[in-house]
């Protein structure tokens, strides 16, 4: 009986499994070997660009189980041996669930950036574990349908099943797609995991197109043309692993891919449509598809050649630059010790402690004293740019009245001012101004702002102030002096940034005071800026600091 | 020391290598498999073994 309907029913031999008059139609072929042969290479050509990165190795199972899950329905699609079908069929149906797992974990891992847990692993394969155990049961497939010519087998419970879970994976995948919008913290690589699911999500339609367009119309062949979006998927899912960790020749392979993919695409027109004048627009897109990918790929090498010559120059010139820094700490360092070593003799020397200095002498020794004095204070100014630049610097915050310190650094500078026959006006109230900071280091900022308005005014006032403001400590110093042009005040608290004329009247100006005195208020989640109306007519710099 | 728990994905890839065994030899060695002649056979063979799930699978 079975042997009669078997006959009746005239199936083509397919004596080398995949190949037999079964498969009504050469796009079979195409549909099918195209993606197997396309994510195959890529699958391995990525897993060993790097063997140690998680993604490519999750990426190689699932080109490897599509591969197996492809070559398996091309089996059905020839074959004409009952066995062969009940076998096959029962693979297949195992076999599916688990891709659509594979790329619920590719897009978790390259989604969060890590591999799961040990409970979501759980979670991703407990689905699985009916499918698996029950494949080779009644519960998978009942047996072979001989009633009709189709070559089909009567399913179990376990597809419906199957469907179920597959649904359970693409849900998934998506709320992944949410999650990446939801968090804030996914933002830098938002736009390539959000790439990610989508193309997981088309390859994994493209797959499942046989099935819904199958069980909708009853056409089975129209679903074969979703298989078509795997290799243009499997390239762009490639192109973001490596551009996750990049490697230049693979993301030039998988742009390759994409490329050929396309390619590929159009080029199945030709299997399908008879019309000639059809075949000739499709034939001259393929020759206009072949000439732009080549020039795109061109380009795109092009590009990826300089960008890694780019980031070798810059990992070249960090190292440079490193060295250059520790070079010049140490160089500075050693100087600070001689000129301090100089001045610390001077020092001792005017003080009388080595014997009476002779009149004529003291001179020469006070101007000694105050020019390594001046270079010491230089070198410290150097040196602390230096530490704040490299993170050196640790803020000790303690409660101590601002009022005192201003007051003590306007007192300190009097002197100088005095000298230079300005007035210096100090109004900070007559409260205690308590306030819990660094107060060796807000001693160096406020004394580099007011010495700095004592320098750069040669007649008038300097003037000095503080006052508590409602969420705020407002300290403020105005001269009469050069002022600052507009152009000069876009470089004030940069390192190492000149006033156009300031050399010019303070000759030992670093230039690195402002920028530490900007860095120090800042630390303390203060701010600092200038006010000037221009060349000559004065300036004016506030802090602000937070109560 | 704590045994690790073993991986979730080798226990399932180990499961598929001895089912993918197991289908091989039921359907080419022991040839237990039903091949249906009629609609008929196949109505009281899927009533015969999901009684409950029938109305869906037929």
């Amino acid at each position: 009986m079975i042997d009669e309907l078997r006959a009746a029913c005239e199936w083509g031999t397919s004596p080398l499994v995949f190949f037999s008059e079964n498969v009504f139609s050469p796009l079979i072929y195409y549909s099918h070997l195209t993606p197997v042969l396309v994510s195959l290479i890529l699958g391995l050509y990525i897993y060993f660009a790097n063997r140690q990165s998680l993604l490519n190795r999750i990426l190689l199972f699932i080109c490897f189980t599509l591969s197996t899950w492809l070559l398996l329905d091309l089996v059905l699609w020839a074959t004409d041996s009952i066995r062969v079908v009940m076998a096959t069929w029962s693979l297949v149906n195992m076999i599916e669930p688990i891709i659509y797992a594979g790329f619920a974990y590719f897009t978790l891992v390259f989604v969060t950036g890590k591999d799961s847990g040990y409970r979501t692993k759980l979670l991703l394969v407990l689905p699985l574990i009916p499918t698996i155990l029950l494949a080779g049961t009644h519960w998978n497939v009942i047996g072979f349908n001989l009633t009709d010519c189709d070559r089909e087998v009567i399913e179990g419970p376990l597809a419906y099943y199957n469907y179920l879970i597959e649904i359970g994976y693409v849900l998934w995948i998506m709320l992944l797609g949410v999650r990446v919008w939801a968090d804030r913290n996914a933002l830098a690589r938002r736009t390539s995991s959000t790439l990610v699911v989508l193309s997981a999500l088309v390859l994994l339609l493209g797959f499942a197109s046989g099935n819904i367009v199958g069980s909708f119309s009853e056409d089975w062949a129209i679903g074969q043309y979703g298989l078509f979006v795997i290799p243009v998927s499997i390239g762009a899912l490639s192109y973001f692993v490596v551009q996750a960790k990049f490697v230049g020749r693979s993301q030039f392979m998988a742009a390759q891919v994409l490329v050929l993919g396309l390619w590929l695409a159009v080029c199945s027109i030709l299997f399908i449509q008879n019309i000639t004048i059809v075949r000739w627009i499709v034939a001259m897109t393929l020759i206009f598809l072949a000439v732009l990918g080549y020039i795109l790929l061109r380009s795109f090498k092009h590009e990826i050649q300089q960008r890694q010559e780019i980031e070798q120059l810059a990992a070249q010139l960090q190292v440079s630059n490193k060295q250059q820094v520790t070079l010049i700490h140490f160089i500075t360092h050693q100087i600070k010790g001689f000129v301090t070593k100089s001045r610390n003799i001077f020092s001792v020397l005017l003080d009388g402690d080595m014997g009476a200095v002779p009149v004529t002498m003291k001179p020469m020794l006070e101007e000694g004293l105050r020019s390594d004095t001046k270079g010491v204070n230089t070198i410290q100014e150097i040196l602390n740019a230096a530490n704040i630049k490299s993170g050196k610097v640790e803020y000790r915050k303690e409660p101590f009245d601002l009022k005192a310190l201003i007051d003590e650094t306007a007192e300190d500078l009097r002197a100088a001012a005095t000298a230079k026959g300005l007035a210096l006006a100090v109004d900070t109230g007559s409260v205690p101004l308590m306030y819990p900071g660094d107060r060796g280091q807000l001693v160096n900022a406020f004394k580099n702002l007011i010495d700095n308005s004592i320098k750069y005014t040669p007649e008038g006032e300097v003037r000095v102030s503080l006052a508590q403001l409602p969420g705020t400590i407002r300290f403020e110093v105005a001269d009469t002096g050069v002022g600052i042009t507009r152009a000069d005040m876009q470089n004030l608290f940069t390192e190492g940034g000149h006033g156009t004329n300031s050399t010019k009247i303070n000759v030992e100006s670093t230039g690195f005071g402002l920028y530490i005195v900007k860095n120090i208020i800042e630390a303390h989640g203060g701010k600092v800026w200038a006010e000037s109306e221009g060349d000559g007519k004065g300036s004016r710099f506030i802090v602000e600091l937070p109560t | 020391m704590k045994r690790p728990l073993p991986d979730p994905f080798s226990i399932a890839a180990f499961l598929v290598i001895l089912v993918s065994g197991y289908i091989f030899y039921t359907i080419f060695s022991a040839h237990r498999f039903i091949v249906f002649t009629s609609e008929d056979q196949i109505e009281a063979q899927i009533q015969a073994e999901f009684p409950l799930l029938s109305q869906y699978l037929l």
